[in-house]
């Protein structure tokens, strides 16, 4: 018996695709479908432990440093967008509804594949692949600020820097100081007691001669001549530090986190794109819909762990 | 082809259905567009949620996390069920769709270990100093 010896009753093709032939190894195409489908959620379910351990990490220290988290989520806000006065996550939101969509179009895809609708397929797919880049284009913008910020958790890490600005943010909205800063109100005894914040860090005078704490030493470039960039030796600069390297800790989760999404978006669009063309060259390996139905398994799971990521990460209260 | 298996023999065109296959079944796009309208109203719950403080009127701060995280768990119950069509599809799917759920929440209770040494910076010492 060859390979494609089988065709499945032609009244049938509600229940299974319009070209799926039966492999020699299966009993019928039923078999074959949930064999399928069962392989692809065993991956899934990898995928749910893999994401797991971070979430973990994430609910741990969201415990156990809530003050900061509330503190941090801040900066995932937009401020003043199409003139609302309250800090509103607009990015996250717009990412949300866009993933949301996109999985809407990719079980209308898989529902043409499994018709045999080549054309409505590659269409359908063609949206999804626009949602899924329309997501990583704002996630560009969202990621690029955060940098601009310092506030990606490398030596450039920078929160004063980051406080700072949301500060001015604040202060050129007029609205009420509503939002949890106690970071900044330690900052701000710092630079009482001689600190000086600038685009390079925090800047002390050099009356300051204690000696920098090992992994102080956060500047962008070479401080000026007189200046020693490390810790103000008062118990509010020290609250301040402290709470700063909380907040590196919650932007490293939140990078891990939104950058692993981040791959699988890029992944899923790369395989997209590779269905859309084998549809197009009508290659024999689209003839079965299901690999259409695996990647939309996969495109699913991506959007699960990101309605999970969204009130989590942007929406802390 | 009845659902679980043939009643006559097909005379040597291919092996009888086995009785303990099951049939997948698809769902129609109304139920997609239903499940995408559900899951929309769901975002503006989540989003409304951050603002409406739920602590004072129920007593606990945590509420407003619970009732998120019960939102989102309802958004992603309904996207597995229709979307993946583990509503349509076989027991053993539904069985693989839970096992990765139950080995998530299983490894939360890690936590009980964090919860109970406060000495060695559990989050026991985050209660008493805030």
């Amino acid at each position: 018996m060859s390979l494609r010896a089988m065709e499945p009753d032609a009244d049938n093709h509600a229940q299974v695709g319009a070209g799926q032939r039966v492999s020699v190894q299966y009993e019928d195409i039923h078999q074959q479908n949930e064999t399928y489908i069962v392989g692809m959620w065993s991956f899934l379910v990898t995928e749910i432990m893999f994401f797991g351990g971070l979430f973990m990490a994430y609910t741990l220290y969201r415990i156990m440093y809530f003050d900061v988290y509330l503190e941090s989520h801040q900066f995932l806000m937009q401020h003043g967008w199409f003139g609302l006065s309250v800090p509103f996550p607009w990015l996250g939101t717009v990412n949300t509804m866009v993933l949301l969509t996109s999985s809407l179009f990719m079980v209308l895809a898989v529902y043409n594949g499994q018709h045999g609708n080549r054309g409505k397929t590659i269409a359908w797919l063609g949206t999804v692949v626009a949602c899924a880049a329309i997501f990583m284009c704002v996630k560009y913008v969202e990621y690029t600020n955060k940098l601009h910020e310092g506030l990606y958790p490398d030596r450039n890490f920078n929160f004063a820097r980051a406080l700072y600005i949301l500060h001015e943010e604040d202060k050129a909205e007029e609205h009420g100081g509503e939002r949890a800063n106690r970071g900044w109100t330690a900052l701000k005894k710092a630079r009482a007691a001689g600190a000086k914040v600038s685009e390079e860090g925090i800047e002390l005078p050099a009356s300051f001669s204690e000696k920098p704490a090992s992994g102080f030493d956060q500047r962008l470039a070479p401080v000026a001549a007189g200046t020693v960039a490390a810790a103000v030796p008062t118990i509010e600069y020290l609250d301040y530090q402290t709470q700063a390297n909380h907040a590196r800790l919650f932007f490293s989760i939140y990078f891990s986190m939104t950058g692993l999404h981040g791959i699988h978006v890029s992944i899923g669009i790369f395989m997209m794109v590779l269905l859309m063309f084998f549809y197009w060259k009508k290659h024999p390996c689209v003839d079965d819909y299901m690999p259409l139905e695996m990647i939309g398994l996969y495109w699913h799971f991506v959007d699960i762990v990101w309605i999970f990521l969204f009130p989590l990460m942007y929406l802390i209260s | 082809m009845a659902e679980h298996g043939h009643e006559h023999d097909d005379h040597g065109h291919g092996p009888v259905a086995h009785p303990a296959i099951e049939v997948i079944k698809h769902p129609q796009p109304l139920l997609y567009w239903q499940t995408y309208w559900f899951l929309v109203i769901m975002l503006v719950v989540t989003v409304a949620l951050y603002w409406i403080d739920l602590s004072k009127s129920l007593g606990w701060v945590g509420w407003n996390l619970v009732i998120a995280m019960v939102v989102a768990a309802s958004k992603a119950f309904v996207v597995v069920r229709n979307f993946m069509n583990v509503k349509g599809s076989t027991r053993l799917t539904l069985l693989w769709a839970v096992l990765g759920f139950v080995w998530f929440f299983l490894m939360f209770g890690i936590l009980i270990d964090y919860r109970s040494r406060p000495s060695q910076g559990g989050w026991e010492n985050a209660f008493i100093r805030y």
